[in-house]
């Protein structure tokens, strides 16, 4: 008991964390089954609509749909061959493209067994899995890798308490032919944190939102230099809310990912 | 107490917890199953026996969560010793112990936690949330307990010897 309380209110976290064996697939045998069937149980009887992010409103038809997607092909081909051209002139060796190229799949064996944001992964540092190492799912940035060992793999979502990154708003907009066009509203990147609720917060003067003109459903992009460039832009969540702060002339906003990340079945490492 | 029965239900325990605590959380309110492992294991084994597989469960539990190594072991110490104190008073298999005995455990691991995010942080946790997850774990605790209380024939619990004074 004794070293339990020097472990967990004396010892520093640095030291205590590299006794902190990496056991997850320990327990992947009970958690992954058990935890497919609640998966399984709650799309069963949960009435969970997908949600359309162009119009997140009134979900459109069929073929609104199409006319779009097809239209988001052509512009993507075209941006493609673009970048391509780009990538010969420039000198500079970096890693730009397509994201899921660099990263490689994982199951997730269940969430954190305490009252923090994070997932175990069925992954151990033999599959190249470090520390610190980004972790997305299909609707965006995850979180980062928090813990890797020769047991399992920790990650520590966006939305944990423990969690903070730049970000930037940004919103899609559509041109006067009906192109979908993504608008990045402002340059300067804010303190986005995580809340421990499956949330996120950031924190802003009334002055700068009102200069940015945020609102509900934009979304907020990753703008940090401690991310790899490949990630700059990509999606961290979607404004829920806008509310004054108790500091006097200060807005905080609300941000929420995609999707409920402790839910997540299977995630992307950023590994290669 | 048999260590095998002990580990079974600990293995078992932390994976159902690790499976299943997101899909039955309520609002933001998260149970703690293997807290009630910890009830049932300090309220019914020898004094020497609990403090010591409580604090395993503990052990278990802060290497599977993202908190400081220590934490868990500590607050189910804590509540071994004060559920060992209780066993000669309460009734093991009534509801009601179970219920009050699981809140008051988990308050006291709330209390843990938020004493530790509050000196060392840097996570930061919510008294309110905390407070909800331990009413919601108590009243799963005599749903669960309740059935695992018939079971406990298969961990051997021994009596605490009498001392025979000559």
């Amino acid at each position: 008991m004794l070293l339990s309380f020097l472990s967990g209110f004396i010892i520093s976290p640095r030291i205590s964390s590299r006794a902190q064996a990496s056991v997850q697939n320990i327990f992947s045998p009970v958690a992954r089954p058990v935890g497919a069937i609640a998966h399984w149980t709650h799309d069963r009887f949960s009435h969970d609509a997908v949600r359309d992010l162009g119009s997140p409103g009134a979900t459109r038809t069929s073929a609104e749909l199409i006319v779009e997607n097809n239209r988001l092909r052509i512009r993507l081909a075209s941006i493609q061959g673009q970048l391509e051209r780009l990538r010969e002139r420039d000198a500079e060796r970096e890693k730009l493209g397509d994201v899921r190229d660099l990263c490689s799949p994982f199951n997730v064996i269940g969430a954190d067994s305490g009252p923090r944001d994070s997932l175990m992964l069925g992954a151990t540092s033999f599959d190249h899995v470090a520390e610190a190492m980004p972790v997305l799912y299909p609707g965006g940035i995850a979180g980062r890798v928090w813990r890797a060992g020769i047991g399992g793999v920790q990650v520590m979502l966006v939305t944990d308490s423990q969690s903070k990154l730049t970000a930037s708003f940004a919103r899609f907009t559509k041109s006067p032919d009906g192109t979908p066009e993504f608008k990045p509203l402002a340059a300067d990147a804010i303190l986005v944190q995580g809340t421990g609720n499956k949330k996120m917060t950031a924190q802003i003067s009334q002055r700068m939102a009102g200069e940015i003109g945020v609102r509900l459903e934009d979304w907020v992009v990753l703008s940090d230099r401690d991310w790899p460039t490949a990630l700059q832009g990509y999606r961290v969540g979607r404004v829920t809310q806008v509310t004054p702060a108790r500091s006097p002339g200060f807005v905080i906003i609300r941000i929420e990912p995609d999707s409920d990340l402790m839910r997540l079945r299977e995630v992307m490492v950023m590994n290669k | 107490m048999r260590w095998l029965s002990y580990f079974i239900l600990a293995y078992l325990t932390l994976g159902l917890q690790i499976g299943l605590s997101d899909y039955l959380t309520i609002g933001s309110a998260r149970p703690d199953l293997v807290l009630l492992a910890v009830i049932f294991i300090a309220i019914n084994a020898p004094h020497d026996a609990a403090l010591l597989g409580c604090l395993g469960l503990g052990i278990m539990q802060d290497l599977t969560t993202q908190n400081t190594l220590g934490l868990f072991a500590l607050s189910y110490g804590l509540v071994a010793m004060f559920v060992v104190s209780t066993q000669q008073v309460v009734y093991r298999a009534h509801p009601l112990t179970h219920f009050s005995l699981a809140l008051f455990g988990m308050l006291l691991t709330s209390l843990v936690l938020l004493l530790h995010a509050w000196i060392r942080g840097p996570e930061r946790l919510s008294p309110m949330l905390m407070f909800y997850s331990a009413l919601y774990t108590a009243v799963l605790a005599p749903i669960l307990l309740g059935p695992l209380q018939r079971a406990r024939r298969a961990f051997a619990f021994q009596p605490p010897r009498r001392k025979v004074r000559v």
